[in-house]
């Protein structure tokens, strides 16, 4: 023990007279406990650096973090509301005929909108569904769209990451380590639930709730693929020495992860047949990239908005 | 005063202070960052000491967390290369303390950390946490026992 270290534990023992012996000579080494020169060093080093890098962060609270840098951050979020404000003008014939949809009485026959046309036209005549199944139709269709976006966002979330420690020699990824974590984490669970909605409406339509369909099956994979891409991320950072999150790693799990998310989903629609063969019309580019782009603005701050408690237990266990 | 300023004052006592509790140096140079830039953001500059208080308690924020998720004993196993027996026996005792510390209640290791580290008296630190002078008392009593009980408890399966 050091000079300066016997010198603080004769203060602790000063001090603390009231406390255990054990207690007190634990508490004494705990305070000589000191880094290294070279460490201090690297530490300032890096602290120095560390201010700029915290401006484009995709912490919710990064405007209290950072309080002089949320210009760019309100810029950042302005230009994506409008991107979507303008993808959702571009798209009002769809909401339109959505709304009547809802609005239209029940016992009418309506042309459903685009998505459940065919479905309906071909199995069920349409003024047989009733109100409260074409809402789970609905929900069904943006559920599995918010959740798709979610792991979309979640990978790009990993690429910025890596390109901004590489291009801005910044340390921001303790922030962008838990935001994928909680964002990939609410995905998977809207998709889940998407799927299950699935289920109860093919059990009300079709008699059925799982007939092992191309896209069934292929969801079913997705869903496997996203838990483990969500174990990976964990494992991966619990085995490193010093729990540090590694950028490139992360970026290319998530790249992996993605590709055989998007390979789900294509094989999932080329081989579509019987029961799930609607829909492919209405899956033209503007209308997929409408759709990824609001999903991915949606499931980022609905995962922001539900960032609890109840997350972080279920992430501790 | 500037972000290099700051760093420059303080920031190597607040990273002596997380890296004793935390023992880690990525960690004690995250939570430096954490207080550094409480600070920067507070419309006056906290003097050194207050400084060091807040290290302590966002140190012993994270130590919580981490007591939660990755159990200590492997951080033992890394260090186990260090000489004499003396000094290994120093650092498991100091772990077993950081460990005891974390899985105190919030009120608790900062009633502790202020009274036997800092140095203040109950008087202080009611002022310094907005708290009764009463419930110091019972914290501090509260905390020693908890401290017993993990030290003893460790102490007998050590001699068994």
């Amino acid at each position: 023990m050091s000079n300066q270290a016997a010198g603080k534990a004769t203060m602790i023992v000063h001090r603390g007279e009231e406390l255990e012996p054990a207690i007190r000579s634990a508490l004494a080494s705990l305070l000589a406990t000191e880094p290294s020169p070279a460490e201090v060093d690297v530490a300032l080093n890096q602290l120095r650096l560390t201010r700029d890098s915290l401006s484009l962060t995709f912490h919710p609270s990064a405007s209290k973090i950072a309080a002089r840098t949320n210009t760019k951050q309100w810029l950042l979020v302005a230009a994506s509301f409008l991107v979507f404000c303008m993808c959702g003008i571009a798209s009002t014939e769809g909401w339109a005929q959505i709304a009547k949809d809802l609005s239209a009485p029940i016992n009418e026959p309506q042309p459903l909108s685009t998505l459940a046309e065919k479905t309906a036209n071909s199995l069920q005549p349409p003024n047989e569904m009733g109100f409260a199944l074409r809402l789970v139709l609905i929900a069904h269709v943006t559920l599995l769209t918010l959740g798709l976006s979610g792991m979309a966002a979640t990978w790009l979330i990993a690429i910025l990451s890596y390109f901004l420690e590489h291009w801005r020699k910044s340390r921001e990824n303790s922030i962008a380590h838990s935001t994928q974590r909680y964002l990939l984490f609410y995905s998977t669970l809207l998709y889940a639930v998407g799927i299950i909605l699935g289920a109860v409406w093919a059990q009300a339509i079709w008699g059925r709730l799982w007939s092992w369909d191309p896209r069934e099956t292929f969801g079913l994979f997705t869903i496997a693929f996203a838990v483990l891409w969500m174990r990976s991320i964990d494992w991966r950072v619990q085995s490193e020495p010093e729990r540090r999150y590694h950028s490139a790693t992360s970026a290319s799990l998530a790249t992996i992860a993605i590709g055989s998310i998007g390979l789900m989903f294509v094989l999932g629609n080329r081989y579509a047949a019987a029961v799930h063969s609607y829909g492919l019309a209405a899956l033209t580019l503007p209308n997929f990239v409408f759709g990824l782009f609001a999903g991915c603005w949606a499931a980022i701050w609905i995962s922001f908005a539900l960032r609890t408690r109840f997350y972080r237990r279920i992430s501790k266990v | 005063m500037t972000w290099q300023a700051i760093i420059d004052e303080h920031g190597e006592a607040i990273f002596r202070v997380a890296y004793r509790l935390l023992r880690s140096v990525h960690d004690a140079e995250d939570v430096s960052q954490e207080v550094l830039l409480e600070a920067f953001r507070m419309p006056e500059m906290p003097d050194a000491s207050l400084l060091r208080r807040i290290a302590a308690f966002r140190a012993i924020d994270r130590l919580r967390r981490r007591v939660v998720t990755v159990a200590l004993e492997e951080d033992i196993s890394q260090r186990e290369c260090l000489s004499t027996e003396k000094v290994v026996e120093n650092e498991e005792n100091a772990d077993l303390l950081r460990n005891a510390i974390a899985r105190l209640p919030q009120q608790q290791s900062r009633c502790f950390w202020l009274r036997y580290v800092e140095g203040l008296t109950n008087q202080e630190i009611a002022v310094a946490e907005s708290i009764s002078e009463s419930t110091v008392s019972t914290a501090l009593c509260k905390a020693r026992k908890n401290l017993r009980r993990t030290f003893t408890n460790k102490l007998e399966s050590a001699h068994e």
